[in-house]
């Protein structure tokens, strides 16, 4: 019984895998291929994030070592705790940011380039 | 002390080198005052055993002009129990989880004092919310930890570059005899390296409990979310040699790619999570009062999750998850509901 659950267990992560992987290439085969990895990744952000124009793509070497947009710390630092956020307003986006800034161990700069995507 | 002196320098020449080339936002307008948290309503089910587990998790956090926070959460959860042939029970859990004063003292440093989490790993700080976890479940290894600590800490991040945030938290925690504030006397932290555009974190921990018996907890965690699909994974280690030692991993995919049921799916999310959990090899000396809800003989448990949400704050999920252990197998599902609320407490909306 514990082999025969374990094996669906590991069924689910190869199915989890493999559909993960058939979406991604059906995706860059609709995407013309010029965006960065980066603007690339739409790990669902919220509703807020949703209505935010994505990065223009960056495809030169130089571009390559620039800092992040805002739009990518977004994507980096809360979407990987938080699925959805809800939108708010200015001011209680600015409590909020200020919040995690200590709970996240956001630099003070990534702190004010979220407010700042936030409230576009 | 020379070579010592000599990479500081180097460092700081790195840290501010990073900063120089980093481009710069405005300072965000004031924030107001700020009632937020959530309700939840949760349940599960094992054989012989059902609950019901409602909670709520009122936040405050009151901002004082650019560097002061003061932030604040009660926890009230509810545990209602049937046991099969008998009638229902309940209890209720109160407490602080934190109630702290943060100080940005400058761009890379933040004092805080108070009540505050324990930085310990990633599950307890950042995930341990009904509303943020994927699972209501509780991880095993969360009982090997001190989840709250009445003290001091510094924290605050480094960039290095633009490729890499350097995290740090340090504490120190006295004891407290309090049903609403209880704490140990301790002392801990943790470090990690965060790479923004792999959206990599990996981190350390470590914490020494300095009452009773004086023991060491060592833990390390990381998070990654792919750049090119809507995937996290996320997992954590953590050892005590008194107390025992275990792990998870947990998986999650949005489902806003899948071709059929759009509606639906793109507020989807699929979840797994896979723990373990060992007994320590030595004799535990610590009283098994202290030792929480922690097995005692050797545990592993899978979880597979659904998570949906009706709105942005309106989070749905279902899980079905199996435990094996020496104690016996059994199935173990969960249905639940939370709502994430975040009121202005003055000043109105602008």
């Amino acid at each position: 019984m514990k082999t025969k659950l374990m094996g669906i267990a590991l069924t689910l992560t190869f199915g989890f895998v493999v559909i993960a992987m058939a979406q991604s290439q059906s995706s860059s085969n609709q995407s013309t291929g010029t965006t960065t990895s980066a603007s690339a990744a739409t790990p669902e952000p919220s509703a807020t994030a949703a209505n935010h124009s994505a990065p223009k793509p960056e495809t030169t070497k130089a571009t390559a070592k620039k800092a992040l947009t805002p739009d990518q710390m977004y994507k980096a630092n809360c979407t990987r705790c938080h699925a959805e956020i809800p939108t708010m307003d200015a001011r209680r986006t600015a409590t909020i940011v200020k919040h995690m800034r200590v709970r996240a161990n956001l630099t003070e700069q990534e702190a004010r380039a979220i407010f700042e995507y936030l409230n576009k | 002390m020379k070579r010592l002196s000599f990479a500081f320098a180097i460092a700081l020449l790195i840290v501010s080198s990073g900063s120089a080339q980093a481009p710069q936002y405005k300072k965000p307008e004031s924030g107001v005052p700020v009632l937020t948290g959530f309700v939840g309503l949760g349940s599960e089910y094992e054989p012989g055993q059902q609950q019901l587990l409602p909670t709520m998790s009122p936040i405050a956090l009151v901002p004082f002009g650019d560097r002061w926070l003061i932030e604040s959460e009660a926890e009230f959860e509810g545990a209602y129990t049937h046991l099969t042939g008998q009638p229902w029970d309940h209890e209720w859990d109160k407490g602080v989880e934190y109630a702290q004063i943060d100080f940005f003292a400058n761009k890379y440093v933040t004092l805080v004092g108070g009540r505050f989490l324990t930085p310990f790993g990633i599950f307890n700080e950042r995930l341990h919310s009904g509303w943020i976890r994927n699972f209501q479940t509780a991880l095993i290894i969360t009982d090997l930890e001190m989840t709250d600590s009445n003290g001091g800490m510094i924290r605050g991040a480094v960039p290095v570059g633009t490729g890499l945030n350097i995290n740090y938290a340090a504490f120190f925690s006295a004891s407290t005899n309090n049903s609403w504030v209880g704490a140990t006397r301790g002392a801990g932290g943790r470090v990690s390296f965060f790479f923004p555009k792999a959206r990599l974190e990996i981190g350390t921990s470590f914490q020494r409990k300095l009452q009773d018996e004086h023991v060491n907890t060592y833990g390390m965690d990381f998070t990654w979310q792919s750049t090119k699909l809507p995937l996290d994974l996320r997992g954590e280690i953590a050892r005590n040699r008194f107390t025992g030692s275990g792990y998870w991993i947990e998986g999650a995919y949005r489902m806003r790619r899948a071709p059929f049921w759009r509606p639906f799916m793109r507020k989807s999310q699929a979840e797994l999570r896979f723990e373990q959990f060992f007994t320590p090899t030595d004799m535990p000396t610590i009283p098994s009062s202290s030792m929480g809800d922690m097995p005692d003989v050797n545990t592993q448990r899978f979880f597979a999750g659904w998570s949906y949400w009706v709105r942005p704050e309106i989070r749905t999920n279902v899980s079905y998850g199996r435990e094996f252990s020496t104690d016996g197998d059994h199935n173990i599902w969960t249905v639940g509901i939370t709502y994430r609320f975040a009121f202005p407490l003055a000043g109105g909306s602008k």
